[in-house]
């Protein structure tokens, strides 16, 4: 299938490659200053704090910040609005899923050495006593360990029971256990060590497997395990080919089918004899995620799911396997509930202070999280119109429209050739993202870029819906660097990928010429043309001048804001 | 609830009494006045009670963006303190105590700003500063005082007579002072080296509201490629994101709208272009009136067919000298965040 063609990547690899080492620094809209950055210039120290701010916060010789202490805000120190009630602090929204709390991490500090070298501030990392975590209730790392961590799996911290702590009767008891288990190992044919015998019977796997339904059949001996293999499998290959067929797209659709689908497959999982569940299902997920890679190469909202997911797997290893499976599901509902439902509703009711009776609003494509800000504001009764601009090949905004138009609100519809033609009469852009980088790009479908522009350049406001589960520590310059190809054939304007569009107008006069070519589409012979190639980029960068304002969950951000949304709360 | 205690009118002494006191700190130290006169002997009656109060402030003045600023500060703070309640009279004691520590430190913070900001006057420069704002004219007697040579060109700001205030101040420091009009700005700005403004609030994105003109200001100055910096306290933070000019609640409807063709020109509309000429009278009488009429209205509360402020984009904004230090416009925002997020 085309996806084989799969994505360019950057030289450090694929989404999780460790960005630089200070991300902010990347964060600048002052191209005149030498010294931009970081937001406050080393002049006398900032010294808007009565109370005992430990330490100050010093800026060290690289321009990166000391990332071992949690970042206050010293608007906070100054008008005195912290501590002694952070602890007290009731009901955070964002307490539950999704948003582990930071206190959590003394026992992460092996992920707290890793994060700190350069993203993510944890708390607990040795700061003083006064340097209570700026959110208590609030969240740490949903996101997970960044990068290369994650693949390991989360740390994972062996931890069997210490001898020292057991009395010399369970001393006795164990050994007994184990000497019985070495003797069943033995007559059952495999080698004596524990630790052999479970890799002959789970055989790692190093991620991509061509064929995963073999290694989880390696996995799980036993008839009754292989029909939970065939259950689970279904759900994740069924995904997987929805995505493949763009039947699901996108991100957040992605993302929930995808999660769905590991709900399953934890749900029906099996352990295998030798394992508890939490040790070893990041080994049984893994094939399943790298057959969704192979369908259609990760999105970030899908990356950043199950980076949380193996997060939260990494953190329980030592629960017994019902607990264990339990929540793991609840995990799973809580994200999707948290991070997706809940948040577009926020966003929602943020964004409907943004729209007005008498605005005309344009949108690109087919956003699921516009859609519903435009179907609430509607239904609010706020009287605007909306101008859908949508392009070939996918004509994803079809399906905004149909909504739109089933609610009645009033449309226009037009393809991204008419943007310099629709542009006058509009007062406002609200725009989905597929993620939102850190230096503030916007990564989104193919014409986005153009939009936002297009909007800039008439002092339009640009408004990007967007969760931030979605965000990426990656940072990007330009469309090419990090991209997804399409089906090229999706280009070729003829009858089978036309969705029943009337095939090519050609010119009569072509037509008599090009002959039986031309009735397939003028570019049909491509593959066979030697110096013909098509190229079909499902995805655009966005820069972030570009962009007015973001509207998250966590209230309305400038785009460049995004990597302190990360740093604080991700 | 305190009825005998009238909060507005509390406020409007205390500006009266100190011209130096900026209108938010006024209304904050009306509020623990409040609080000293409050009878409430519930923490829910308390907390209303200063709501009330507050917003009472908030509807008394016309521009209330620093006030509103201010007010939504002090609640924060009243109510982050009232976590751990044990018992309500010591607690409001406390709260008066820290409250009056609070009015000093948002007082003081413009002698902070004063102090970061004077090395960014350069010796033999010459500045462009925008009508009358306290710790702008605060911040370059300090590098007067710090024998700085330099001169200033200020914007009359004819509406209010912002430019005739401001120069008096500076004169009296010693300082070569220059008024300008409104509009020769961009005919002057080619002989500054920077552009210095106070703020009324700022903004969730680092933008600036300030006295109109403010604006235009900003954008000449980056054509010209001068820097532009903006003084704020940080009690003047609001959460407010404007998408654009008119995205501002001091923005309605009336604002700069189109008058009906027969009105009477003669009586007391404020009309924003100088065709306010009657039948008789000439221009210049005419121009004047309309200045009265202007200054009238400005007296009312609702009427305003002409902003008061308006609102600079982040992305013309150099820096910001705040009491928090000096920051760049993103930086405002990311203090926000952390604040409230």
């Amino acid at each position: 299938m085309y996806h084989d063609a799969n994505t360019t990547t950057s030289p450090g690899g694929s989404n999780n490659t460790s960005t630089v080492n200070s991300p902010i620094s990347a964060v600048s809209n002052t191209p005149d200053l030498s010294t931009t950055n970081n937001s406050t210039t080393s002049t006398p120290n900032p010294t808007g704090s009565a109370a005992a701010s430990s330490q100050p916060r010093s800026i060290n010789t690289s321009g990166a910040r000391s990332s071992y202490e949690p970042m206050k805000s010293s608007y906070e120190e100054q008008w005195g609005l912290t501590p002694t009630s952070r602890a007290n602090k009731t009901a955070s929204p964002r307490d539950g899923a999704g948003f582990p709390a930071k206190e959590q991490a003394g026992s992460h500090k092996k992920e707290n050495k890793v994060k700190a070298s350069g993203l993510g501030i944890q708390a607990n990392a040795g700061s003083a006593s006064t340097d209570t975590p700026p959110s208590s209730g609030g969240p740490a790392s949903a996101g997970g360990p960044p990068s290369s961590n994650s693949n390991k799996g989360g740390s994972q911290k062996p931890s069997a029971p210490s001898q020292k702590s057991m009395t010399k009767a369970e001393r006795r008891e164990l050994q007994e256990k184990q000497k019985a288990e070495k003797a069943a190992r033995v007559s059952a044919g495999l080698p004596a060590s524990g630790k052999k015998a479970a890799q002959v019977l789970n055989p790692p796997n190093s991620g991509f497997s061509p064929n995963p339904s073999k290694s989880l059949a390696t996995s799980f001996p036993g008839a009754e395990a292989e029909k939970a293999i065939a259950a689970a499998e279904s759900t994740v290959v069924h995904a997987g080919l929805q995505m493949a067929q763009f039947k699901i797209c996108g991100a957040n659709a992605r993302c929930v089918a995808t999660l769905n689908a590991f709900r399953k497959a934890i749900q029906d999982y099996q352990t295998p004899p030798n394992t508890t569940l939490s040790r070893h299902i990041q080994t049984y997920l893994n094939p399943h995620i790298s057959y969704l890679v192979t369908c259609r190469p990760m999105a970030v909202s899908m990356g950043n799911a199950i980076r949380y997911l193996k997060y939260e797997i990494g953190k329980n290893l030592e629960l017994p396997d019902e607990d264990a499976r339990a929540l793991f599901v609840e995990k799973i509902d809580n994200f999707i509930r948290d991070r997706i439902t809940m948040a577009d509703q926020v966003i929602t009711s943020l964004g409907l202070q943004k729209i007005q009776d008498g605005d005309v609003i344009l949108t690109y494509a087919r956003s699921s999280v516009v859609q519903g800000l435009l179907l609430a504001a509607y239904a609010k009764g706020i009287k605007f119109k909306v101008i859908v601009v949508d392009s070939r090949p996918r004509f994803e905004g079809k399906q905004l429209l149909r909504a739109l138009a089933a609610a009645g609100v009033p449309c226009t519809y037009v393809l991204l050739t008419a943007i310099g033609h629709v542009m006058r009469e509009v007062n406002k852009v609200i725009l989905g993202a597929h993620s939102l980088l850190s230096n503030g790009a916007l990564y989104s479908r193919a014409g986005t870029a153009v939009v936002a522009m297009s909007a800039h350049e008439r002092k339009i406001p640009v408004i990007v819906c967007c969760e931030t589960y979605k965000f990426s520590e990656r940072v990007q310059l330009d469309s090419f660097v990090q991209n997804e190809i399409g089906n090229p054939d999706e280009l070729v304007n003829d009858q089978n990928n036309n969705f029943g569009h009337s095939s090519t107008r050609c010119h009569p006069s072509v037509r008599g010429s090009a002959g039986a070519a031309a009735a397939g589409g003028v570019l049909s012979g491509w593959k066979e043309s030697r110096d013909l190639k098509l190229l079909n980029l499902l995805y655009d960068l966005t820069p972030s001048e570009f962009v007015t304002v973001v509207i998250t969950e966590v209230g309305l951000i400038p785009c460049t804001s995004v990597p302190v949304i990360l740093r604080e709360f991700l | 609830m305190s009825k005998d205690f009238d909060v507005v009118a509390n406020y409007k002494s205390l500006l009266l009494n100190s011209p130096e006191l900026s209108m938010p700190v006024a209304a904050i130290q009306s509020l623990v006045e409040l609080i000293k006169h409050s009878n409430a002997t519930t923490m829910s009656e308390f907390m209303l009670s200063i709501n009330v109060a507050s917003q009472l402030l908030k509807s008394s003045v016309r521009n209330s963006i620093s006030l509103s600023a201010g007010c939504d500060l002090f609640l924060r703070f009243v109510t982050r303190n009232s976590q751990d309640v044990a018992e309500f009279e010591a607690w409001k004691a406390t709260l008066i105590v820290r409250g009056q520590s609070f009015v000093e430190k948002a007082d003081a913070c413009r002698y902070k700003i004063a102090d970061l900001g004077v090395p960014f006057i350069k010796d033999g420069s010459t500045i462009l500063i925008h009508a009358h704002s306290r710790v702008v004219s605060l911040l370059l007697q300090k590098a007067a005082e710090n024998h700085k040579r330099f001169k200033v060109f200020v914007t009359e700001s004819s509406q209010t007579h912002g430019g005739i205030r401001s120069a008096k101040m500076l004169r009296a420091a010693g300082i070569p002072t220059t008024i300008i009009l409104d509009a020769a700005v961009g005919y002057v700005i080619d002989k500054v080296d920077m552009v210095l403004v106070g703020a009324e609030g700022v903004v969730e994105n680092g933008g600036l509201i300030n006295q109109i003109g403010s604006y235009q200001m900003a954008i000449v100055a980056k054509a010209a490629n001068k820097p532009f910096y903006a003084v704020a306290e940080s009690y003047k933070f609001v959460r407010l994101f404007p998408l654009n000019q008119y995205d501002l609640p001091t923005y309605n409807a009336d604002t700069l709208s189109f008058q009906e063709l027969n009105v009477d020109y003669d009586s007391n509309n404020t009309d924003e272009n100088g065709q306010l000429v009657s039948s008789s009278a000439a221009p210049a009488s005419a121009l004047s009136q309309s200045a009265l009429h202007m200054k009238t209205s400005e007296d009312q509360a609702s009427q305003g067919s002409n902003p008061l402020v308006d609102y600079t984009p982040p992305n013309y904004i150099t820096l910001l000298f705040t009491d928090l230090g000096v920051l760049t416009p993103s930086g405002v925002s990311d203090e926000l965040i952390k604040l409230y997020l």
